[in-house]
Parts: C-alpha cells; sequence; structure tokens
C-alpha cells in the first residue's frame, strides 16, 4: 500500500523503540516499587537486544490494529529477553536507570516529531 | 506497559512505604507503653512487604507473563523479642520485685526504618514524576 | 492479396480485444491505483480513529501509538489528496492536447 512505502521501515523501528522504552520504564518502576521487598530480584532487559529482535522479526508480521487484542498491544513479546537477575534492588542505579530511559524516551519521540515533520514538508512542497 | 499502570506500580511504592512509615512512628510513639489494652507492654510492630505480580489494564494478552510487579503490604506482624526489664519500683506497672517491663521498641532501629522509608517514597515519586514526563511528551508527538 | 470479408475481421478484431482486456491483470489501470490509495488511506485513518476514541474512552494509554497514527492517517490523506490534483491536472493537459 502507498502509506507503508511512504513511511517507511525507519518509522516503524522508532516506534518499537518506544514501545520497548516504556516496558523499560515498567521494569525499572517495579524495582523502584520493590527495593524493600525481601527476595526481589532485579528484573531489566538490554534494549539493544530487544531492539534487533523487533525489528528483525517485524519483516514477518503483519498486524490489523483494528484487531482488539491488539489494541495497545506491543508487535512482540518482550518476556523473551527480560532478565531476572540475581541481585536484590540497588536503588542509585535504578535511578540513573530512571533518568536515561526518560531521557531516552523523549529524545525517540522528538526525533518520530521530526521525521513525520519532514514527510510532511515534502508532500508540501512537491506541490509548486 | 502504558502510564496507568505504571502510576499503579509506583502508587503501590508510595502506599506501601507509607504504612512503613506510619508504624515505625507507631512504635516510637508507644516506646513507653507499659500498659496496652490487652494488658502487657506495647509489642514492636514491623510490616512485612510482597511482590505481586501486575497485569495491564488492558491488553491481558500482553501481560499475561509480564515481569511487573507492584509492592504490597501484606501483614503486620508482632515482634516477640523479650521486653526489657528496668528496675524502678515507683512506677505503677513495676512488679513485686520493682521491675518493670518496658516495650522492645529498638529505637535507633526505628529511626533508621523510618529514613529508609522515606528515601524509597521519595525514589516512587520520582518515578511517578519520570513516566509522567513521558506521557506528556509523547502527547507532543506531531509533524509540526 | 486474398480480401476478407469485412464480418471476418471485425469479428477477429473484437476477438483480439477481448483477448486483451481479460489477460490484463485487474487492478492495474490507473484508476485502480487510485481506488486502493483512497481504500488504503480511509483504512488507515478509521484506525487511528478507533486509537484516538480509544484513549479518550479510557480503552487504552497508549499514548505514542495514538500520536503516531493520527498524524501519519493525516499525512497519508494530504499525500493522496495532492496525488490526485497532480493526476487532474495532468489528465487536463492531455485533454488539451487532443484539442
Amino acid at each position: 500500500m502507498i502509506s507503508n512505502k511512504l513511511f517507511g521501515e525507519k518509522l516503524q523501528m522508532m516506534q518499537q523503540a518506544l514501545d520497548l522504552r516504556m516496558q523499560k520504564q515498567g521494569l525499572i518502576q517495579s524495582n523502584i516499587a520493590n527495593m524493600e521487598t525481601p527476595g526481589y530480584k532485579v528484573r531489566d532487559f538490554s534494549f539493544k537486544e530487544a531492539l534487533a529482535e523487533a525489528t528483525g522479526n517485524q519483516k514477518q508480521i503483519t498486524l490489523s490494529r483494528t484487531d482488539s487484542s491488539h489494541i495497545g498491544g506491543l508487535d512482540i513479546q518482550p518476556q523473551s529477553f527480560i532478565k531476572v537477575e540475581d541481585r536484590e534492588v540497588d536503588l542509585d542505579e535504578e535511578m540513573l536507570k530512571l533518568s536515561k530511559n526518560q531521557l531516552m524516551y523523549q529524545i525517540a519521540t522528538s526525533l518520530v516529531s521530526k521525521k513525520l515533520g519532514g514527510l510532511k514538508s515534502a508532500i508540501e512542497e512537491g506541490s509548486q | 506497559m502504558d502510564i496507568l499502570t505504571a502510576m499503579e506500580i509506583s502508587s503501590s511504592g508510595l502506599r506501601s512505604q507509607r504504612a512503613r512509615l506510619n508504624v515505625a512512628s507507631m512504635n516510637l510513639a508507644n516506646v513507653n507503653t507499659t500498659r496496652t489494652i490487652e494488658g502487657g507492654p506495647y509489642k514492636a510492630k514491623s510490616i512485612v512487604f510482597a511482590a505481586e505480580p501486575v497485569s495491564s489494564f488492558f491488553s491481558v494478552l500482553e501481560q499475561a507473563s509480564s515481569e511487573l510487579h507492584k509492592v504490597e503490604v501484606t501483614r503486620v506482624i508482632e515482634d516477640d523479642k523479650p521486653f526489657k526489664e528496668v528496675y524502678d519500683p515507683s512506677h505503677p506497672d513495676a512488679d513485686e520485685n520493682g521491675v518493670v517491663r518496658m516495650p522492645n521498641v529498638d529505637v535507633p532501629e526505628q529511626m533508621v526504618d523510618i529514613l529508609s522509608a522515606r528515601r524509597a517514597y521519595e525514589a516512587n515519586v520520582a518515578a511517578v514524576e519520570s513516566v509522567k514526563n513521558m506521557a506528556l511528551r509523547a502527547l507532543e508527538i506531531s509533524g509540526r | 492479396m486474398k480480401t476478407l470479408p469485412l464480418a471476418q475481421v471485425q469479428k477477429a478484431g473484437v476477438e483480439q480485444l477481448q483477448k486483451q482486456t481479460e489477460t490484463r491483470e485487474p487492478g492495474s489501470g490507473f484508476a485502480e491505483v487510485l481506488k486502493n490509495s483512497i481504500e488504503s488511506v480511509n483504512q488507515q485513518m478509521y484506525e487511528a480513529g478507533e486509537l484516538r476514541d480509544g484513549l479518550i474512552n479510557g480503552e487504552h494509554a497508549n499514548i505514542h501509538e495514538t500520536m503516531i497514527a493520527l498524524e501519519k492517517s493525516g499525512i497519508s490523506f494530504k499525500m493522496m489528496t495532492k496525488v490526485q490534483q497532480k493526476a487532474i491536472e495532468a489528465y487536463k493537459e492531455v485533454m488539451r492536447i487532443n484539442l
């Protein structure tokens, strides 16, 4: 379809990056909430690996967004690479992760806006 | 994962740490309570935290085996450490030997607990702030 | 040169044309392309609308997904509009040539 060719894979990848950042945020917040829970171990995953897997899989997955089970859902299940580490929560480390994850998310949203803006101008300028 | 689930997780942290703060404060307030309603000196209390898996509000499919966890206070337990015995015959609750049994509250321990709880509470506040800012930023996505 | 009866030539011509139209793939005409793009854009706008309503109704809270879908559907619509404009301009040019 025209629309997919217009937007391309880059935008798709950026959206997946945003989804993964939200997932990571959830784990970091879980770690912080449970920092004093006896026996609780840190949960996390490698963002790089997760994104590589997501973009690799994208070629095989075509989802209809109107399928109600997928409204608001992730294209891939990240549970496969979420690791339960063998250590308790280190608050300083989690706070650092929190800041970094938030920053990366905000960078990604800005980049998405720029990309969309670029497409828009390209269409408008092309009509002269 | 979405902002509402994140809020649920961190607010459970806020609630739990506040409960912990309350219990520690109560212990300190009762450090000299030699006579409780049940009879006998005040027993120090402590709370037990447990992690509980969270499912996303929305997509059951997505979160079936999620590693997201909130924290809940499952129990308030009484400390069975022996009471402190102090010799004070003038005390109204002194026994026939003049010994008063004082609450088994360890004051330094409670102080440390309060500081810990506050630190953890503030960390959860930071987490809420963080995801809130992410959501606000997402709302600004546009081609302008 | 052998002269063929007119009816026979006409029949052969009609058959030739019929064969050509049958073997041509449906959807390869320019009108088909435009029609498909309209449907695709409609679909995109519908889905974006669903996401937007879902966000408002509290059925989900996927903000970035919704915002991106809304932007994309708007851009697709703009694109389609421009393409149609261009097609109409080109058609007008062609019509002028014939006169």
